[in-house]
């Protein structure tokens, strides 16, 4: 703990710690907050706690009807999301790819494949794991086999170890991403994948928990026009822009 | 949430039947208009879709979870119209998350009677802070800059105004905590 620190601790901790709770922190007040709290498990309870308040203050409300439009448009959303069609959804996920499948990159897709072979295993060995998720990454895997354009994803200092292969199928403008060795994440932060064209991003999708570090995802939108495809760690829900540290990117 | 997980879009429906109305109204208290309130939610309930796998029940509640999405969406929505940058947040690795969930343990109707009795016993300027970083979305200093009060004024009177509202829901949670 700084000095400065010491000496005002504990209230001017204290109103860091509330406007934490609350999103109202400054960059500098953050950045004195962050380099704190690993050492102090008072402010880590008081964050726990305002944190308890904040998320009971809307209780206050008059609730609001929508109009039925919305529900329809949100279910049809989920619906499309995870509509299969029947040739991915029966693929095998273990098909022998044919030779020119592994011509780019080997290295790369030959360690995505293991992992979710290993993956697929523990999968099948979890009964409480989510079909769904199984069944992405076996419509992935059909991609893969069936061949298609590949492009390669880089970890960065944030990921050394991450890679990542963004496959996608002919005639299909919405390509799979699969990611290996991306660090754990704790449950208030996703993985979030984006599409930029001339320095502009847009949000492409977030990554489902994965398995060993290995995640897989259809984006949400065509690559388009895109030049670059990066992964950035953003807080519960995503963001609209990207927010946090970038872990993987790869040019198109 | 069981369901949920695993994609099973009846459990979507009834998150959706259940909570979309408070999640309406928080959105609309932040971004001030019907059809803006209304794509917040929509992308609520998709967030939560596609990321329910990772919802902890042991950190909360689904209602608690969902508000605060859509709160983050609101406010990011809000602060990106108003040209503001959106404000960072910590790693959530270090922070504690072992506190009770008021919306999971108390009754909605109980809850929303001692919230507003806890804010309404705030002094003005303490609601009034707390009110306008909880529903605006600004930092410490916009809320400064935007009501000419002092920044370590802004400052004092937001963790007052929370301490107050810890102690006083604090004591609701032990006292539903031992009827439990």
């Amino acid at each position: 703990m700084s000095g400065e620190l010491e000496k005002t601790h504990p209230e001017e901790l204290e109103e860091l710690a509330a406007g934490y709770a609350l999103g109202a922190l400054d960059a500098d007040d953050l950045a004195r907050l962050r380099a704190h709290l690993p050492e102090c498990d008072r402010c880590r309870t008081l964050i726990a706690e305002y944190g308890s308040v904040v998320v009971a203050l809307p209780a206050e409300l008059d609730e609001m009807e929508a109009s039925p439009e919305l529900r329809d448009r949100i279910l049809e959303a989920a619906g499309a999301k995870w509509e299969t069609t029947p040739t991915e959804r029966f693929a095998a996920p273990f098909a022998r790819p044919r030779a020119p499948l592994w011509a780019l990159p080997l290295s790369a897709l030959l360690a995505v494949a293991l992992g979710l072979g290993y993956w697929n295993y523990r999968l099948q060995q979890q009964l409480a794991i989510q079909t769904a998720v199984i069944e992405d990454q076996q419509r992935a895997l059909a991609v893969v086999a069936a061949g298609g354009r590949q492009w390669t994803l880089a970890g960065t200092d944030s990921a050394p170890r991450a890679g990542g292969v963004l496959v996608q199928a002919a005639g299909d403008p919405r390509p799979f991403l699969f990611a290996h060795d991306l660090p754990d994440l704790p449950p208030q932060q996703m993985y979030q994948a984006w599409i930029i064209a001339a320095g502009t991003p847009q949000e492409a999708g977030l990554l489902p928990p994965g398995q060993a570090g290995t995640h897989v995802v259809r984006l949400d939108r065509p690559l388009g026009s895109a030049d670059t495809v990066a992964v950035t760690i953003e807080p519960a829900g995503g963001s609209r822009s990207p927010t946090g540290r970038i872990v993987l990117a790869g040019k198109l | 949430m069981a369901l949920l997980q695993r994609r099973d879009l009846q459990a979507l429906e009834a998150l959706y039947d259940r909570h979309h109305r408070l999640a309406l109204a928080l959105a609309y208290r932040v971004v001030g208009d019907r059809d803006s309130a209304e794509e917040v939610v929509q992308e609520t309930f998709l967030a939560a879709w596609r990321q329910s796998a990772s919802y902890r029940p042991d950190r909360g509640g689904a209602r608690g979870w969902l508000l605060s999405i859509a709160r983050h969406r609101a406010i990011d929505r809000l602060r990106k119209a108003r040209g503001l940058g959106q404000v960072a947040e910590l790693d959530e690795s270090l922070v504690d998350h072992r506190s009770p969930d008021l919306t999971q343990l108390v009754h909605e109707g109980s809850l929303r009677e001692r919230v507003a009795e806890a804010l309404a016993s705030l002094p003005i300027e303490q609601r009034e802070a707390i009110e306008l970083a909880f529903y605006g979305g600004p930092t410490h200093t916009e809320i400064s800059e935007r009501t000419g009060v002092p920044l370590g004024t802004v400052k004092g009177r937001v963790r007052l105004a929370l301490e107050k509202l810890r102690l006083t829901l604090a004591d609701l949670a032990t006292e539903m905590g031992g009827r439990a």
